[in-house]
């Protein structure tokens, strides 16, 4: 499998990049950016971009959305029937997605915003910024943290702790590392 | 015990491999590329990593002792709740790496970019920060004693204490 981390610097936030070894179709988890270096990375590896995957609608992961549809013809997927006014499947919990080479598993983790998904796919758990390494995404009150928390320690730390996590920001991590030292996930609900 | 030797010429590549729970001790991998490996648990003892580049690999929760990664580039791994005793960083590029309970002892990072790199949770006892960029760096409740930070841009790092 090829797999690259790209890096937006307008917006801060972490794009990944799956495709097979071989090449052919891909899948991009939140394109918050379409540059050079992503496009040398697509084109470089002879694959082609037939997947989106939005973790949440905000600006920093979909910015490249545009121009990325000028380039590749790909179907968006996400917790919203559009994203940009592009139509997109709208995907639900426990959703199995099969896209090109790759099974993907929708999880639902409202809290940092409604529409925040996260994706499972080969042992890699894209959080967006529900999770990410010693934090938790950032919410607009009390419920919304709550609920972001209980969504966390429900749904994502019964994962594993070897899943490894692709977070919207910062550097990877673990479910197991984030158990250990994560200040965020001793909280009290 | 494993014992990893970087070629006699030319540079080492590990790529893609799980060396979880590893052995290494004395090594040269000085120039090595290390990209999407697995070191989980692993113990290096006096490797020399200088000008390596270490690329979306995970060690974390490994034992690191006066191990030498002068000039190397690290980019997008995870070193969380490793030992990193007697250590060098000096001079590196050390870009959005995860450095999450770490328990750092008499180790350098001098004149190394530290750029989006968080060290939440952090134990540093007598570690060497001077001359780093720290934009984006985390420090939350992090443990501090005689880090020096000097002539390093710490107004653009976050040291809170609580995070509540």
């Amino acid at each position: 499998m090829r797999f690259h981390s790209l890096f937006s610097s307008v917006g801060f936030s972490n794009g990944y990049l799956l495709g097979p070894d071989a090449g052919g179709e891909a899948l991009l988890v939140d394109p918050g950016i379409f540059d050079a270096p992503l496009l040398q990375a697509i084109e470089r590896n002879r694959l082609y971009v037939r997947f989106i995957l939005v973790t949440h609608a905000h600006n920093a992961h979909i910015n490249g959305i545009r121009t990325l549809l000028k380039v590749y013809d790909a179907a968006i997927y996400a917790n919203q029937p559009s994203v940009l006014d592009f139509p997109a499947h709208q995907v639900r919990e426990d959703d199995a997605l099969t896209l090109g080479s790759f099974t993907i598993r929708v999880i639902e983790t409202p809290g940092h915003s409604i529409d925040s998904l996260c994706f499972l796919a080969a042992g890699m758990l894209f959080t967006g910024d529900t999770l990410s390494a010693g934090e938790i995404g950032k919410t607009r009150d009390g419920y919304a943290r709550g609920l972001l928390l209980a969504t966390i320690r429900t749904k994502l730390l019964p994962l594993g702790d070897e899943v490894l996590v692709f977070p919207g920001h910062g550097p990877p991590t673990k479910i197991g590392i984030e158990k250990l030292y994560n200040p965020f996930l001793g909280e009290e609900l | 015990m494993h014992r990893l030797l970087a070629p006699a010429a030319g540079r080492a590549r590990l790529e893609d491999l799980d060396l979880a729970g590893v052995t290494v001790a004395d090594a040269d991998l000085s120039g090595a590329l290390v990209s999407g490996c697995r070191f989980t648990g692993a113990t290096f003892v006096g490797v020399r990593f200088a000008e390596a580049s270490i690329l979306l690999s995970f060690l974390d929760r490994a034992t690191f002792r006066t191990c030498d990664f002068t000039g190397a580039t690290i980019h997008n791994s995870v070193f969380a709740g490793s030992l990193l005793e007697e250590c060098l960083f000096s001079d590196c590029d050390i870009v959005q790496d995860s450095f999450l309970g770490i328990h750092a002892v008499r180790t350098v990072f001098n004149h190394s970019n530290l750029y989006g790199s968080r060290f939440i949770g952090a134990l540093l006892s007598d570690v060497g920060m001077r001359d780093c960029n720290l934009t984006r760096a985390r420090f939350d409740a992090a443990h501090r004693k005689g880090v020096d930070f000097r002539a390093s841009n710490t107004n653009e790092a976050s040291f809170l204490e609580a995070l509540s």
